[in-house]
């Protein structure tokens, strides 16, 4: 004990004596050490990142379409309005919402620069799973779906675009969706909060049109259904109820039916991130091994510039493992110095980072613990050899060396 | 009789360089008895540096034996001569060999710390033996702040530190001055004559002068091994380097 507080004080002051080169063997290990938090902790982050948006726009969310075995689609394995009310009356209890899948594209004309706004054709109770905050008027109802009305919901970002304000309730709008000009009243605007980085991912926000009004109802036929269960509803029996009820209504086997759920995408989107931040991740991890043979290499020259001083030690009477060990301490004060530093200056990267592209920083203590842990296990092995050779030097030969 | 520190039995120390077998000691015999100021001397090539080395345990015999006190060193693994120089013996070097960048009294300290003594008692040894050489108030001075004379009084302070049976002296002033000599050799002779044992290794006559036998070396045999009557330190050190009043 007494021992390890002597090496240590001795490893200091040898340290310090060389504060140049101590230093710059420590980069070594604190661009490795740093390089690895950074790159875990961004892997991490984006994971985070992406479960939050995929959350965001549902969990409960899945979508449905038949994917016949023979691969010839039939007319009836679209589905029609008269389909989805089928399905919703079917799945009572499971569904909260469903719709036909629909999207469509306005364009307002300007003299400049037209502008274009993304439309998402929404259907009865569609404030079931409604994530947005109204800030002015009201959402889609069932009425302007019922009525056909030509109403749109718009995000505040759009309603500025168009007319530089939010206040714009009750205002028309004149775009050409499709080909055909259409004249829309805005009845609410409602606000999103998107960091730059999901805006980056997702784009723009839509705005909420009744699909009834965009769609002629009465032979309107898309390929996929979109709908969303309750939160209470066990996912797997609910796919399956859905897959049976599907598979009746269109007269196919229940393996003929396909479903897009957001956790599969999610699992996919994680693995494909994991195995990716691995990866970049083992490449840092070699810029640590590549620090630790730094240690070495100093090491090596220290021993051989002390040569004199170990013989002097050794004459006054120190065990090898005295040396040893004062030279063992020093490479593991260098690494692990250079990997608390370079703990720092990852984790302070990671922040900064964070701020910038507005992202909540996730840092996984494990990584930094096994970051730290495995700079100072660098330093001790690639300590041993130099610190080796120290011990087993001849007494007589270090004394004479000059 | 008084006890032996010191005992060789025909002791041989054979260097093998490959093509050449080098006999840098042949059959040696000698007592050191405790208390005793003894100078070995010998031009160099001698053998007296390898006696040196044999004495100070930082080497084996080829063959014969050495007796260390009561212990047989010429058997010792290097571990145990590790401790041997340790507890044992106090080493004095031509060039000081004070560890750099270390205050004097850190230096001091170094043999307890490889004895495993406590930082207090450490602390108070030290301090002790920097006043017994007249540095007591230079204990916090590193060896590049310190003179030739003073290094080597450190030197000397650092070996009496875990008492050992015996000083060994490897040319104590070669490196020094006139007056910084005396202070050694006058150092030397307090020190013996309260007990200690000293063996100084020297091929000046002047210092061998103050010793009160002297062992000759030629060609890695002992050639003669005489008592003496003991210079004065006051008086006969103006001859030691330059000065020829006497």
């Amino acid at each position: 004990m007494m021992m390890l507080l002597e090496n240590f004080l001795m490893s200091l002051q040898a340290i310090r004596a060389n504060k140049m080169r101590s230093l710059l063997t420590m980069l070594g290990v604190i661009i490795g050490i740093s390089s690895v938090i950074t790159i875990v902790s961004i892997g991490d982050s984006m994971r985070n990142f992406m479960t939050d948006q995929y959350k965001d726009v549902g969990v409960n969310r899945a979508m449905v379409y038949t994917r016949p075995a023979d691969g010839f689609y039939m007319e009836n394995d679209y589905f029609t309005v008269e389909d989805l009310d089928k399905v919703l009356e079917a799945m009572a209890g499971d569904l909260v919402y469903a719709d036909l899948n629909g999207w469509s594209n306005g364009t307002i004309k300007r003299k400049t620069l037209d502008i274009s706004v993304e439309m998402q054709e929404v259907a009865k109770h569609f404030e079931n799973i409604m994530n947005v905050t109204i800030i002015e008027g009201r959402m889609i109802n069932d009425a302007d779906i019922n009525g056909r009305r030509p109403h749109i919901v718009l995000p505040e970002k759009t309603a500025l675009e168009i007319f530089g304000t939010a206040k714009c309730i009750g205002k028309v709008i004149e775009m050409e969706v499709e080909g055909e000009r259409q004249e829309l009243t805005v009845v609410g605007v409602y606000r999103k909060e998107m960091s730059a980085a999901s805006l980056m991912l997702l784009g723009n926000p839509t705005a909420y049109v009744p699909y009834s009004y965009i769609r002629n109802v009465d032979n309107y036929i898309t390929w996929a259904l979109n709908v969303y269960f309750a939160d209470d509803v066990d996912k797997e029996a609910g796919h399956r109820r859905l897959t049976n009820v599907v598979a009746r209504m269109k007269n196919r086997q229940p393996e003929e039916i396909a479903m897009h759920t957001v956790a599969e995408e999610m699992q996919q989107v994680d693995m494909v991130l994991g195995s990716l931040s691995l990866a970049v991740g083992a490449i840092a991890a070699i810029s640590l091994l590549v620090g630790g043979i730094g240690i070495m290499n100093i090491m090596l020259v220290s021993v051989t510039e002390r040569t004199r001083e170990i013989g002097i030690r050794k004459a006054l009477g120190a065990q090898p493992w005295d040396i040893k060990f004062q030279f063992l301490t020093e490479s593991a004060i260098i690494s692990a110095a250079g990997g608390i530093i370079g703990t720092a200056i990852g984790l302070a990267t990671v922040l900064i980072l964070g701020k910038v592209v507005d992202i909540a920083v996730v840092v996984n203590p494990g990584t930094v613990l096994l970051a730290v842990a495995f700079s100072a296990a660098v330093g001790i092995g690639f300590g041993f050899y130099p610190a080796s050779k120290a011990a087993n030097a001849d007494p007589i030969e270090a004394l004479r060396y000059e | 009789m008084s006890k032996a520190v010191i005992r060789l039995t025909d002791v041989c120390k054979t260097y093998d360089t490959g093509a050449i077998q080098v006999q840098a000691l042949k059959h040696v015999d000698l007592v050191i008895n405790e208390g005793e100021f003894v100078a070995i001397m010998g031009q160099s090539g001698s053998g007296k540096s390898t006696l040196m080395n044999i004495l100070g345990c930082l080497d084996r015999p080829t063959s014969g034996k050495f007796y260390l006190g009561e212990d047989d060193v010429s058997v010792m693994e290097p571990k145990e001569l590790a401790t041997v120089r340790n507890k044992k013996i106090g080493f004095i070097f031509q060039s000081f060999n004070l560890i750099p960048r270390t205050t004097a009294l850190k230096n001091v300290e170094l043999p307890m710390v490889y004895a495993r003594q406590s930082k207090t008692e450490r602390r108070r040894r030290a301090e002790e033996l920097l006043a017994r050489v007249g540095l007591a108030d230079r204990g916090d001075h590193l060896p590049n702040e310190l003179s030739g004379g003073q290094k080597q009084r450190v030197a000397i302070a650092r070996a009496l530190v875990n008492q050992p049976q015996m000083l060994l002296a490897d040319e104590p002033t070669g490196n020094l001055d006139t007056a910084s000599s005396l202070e050694i050799m006058e150092l030397f002779c307090a020190l013996n004559s309260e007990g200690v044992t000293v063996v100084v290794v020297t091929h000046e006559e002047e210092i061998a002068s103050y010793c009160g036998r002297v062992v000759r070396f030629k060609d890695g045999q002992l050639i003669s091994d005489l008592l003496q009557e003991p210079a004065r330190p006051a008086a006969g050190l103006a001859g030691v380097k330059g000065g020829s009043d006497l």
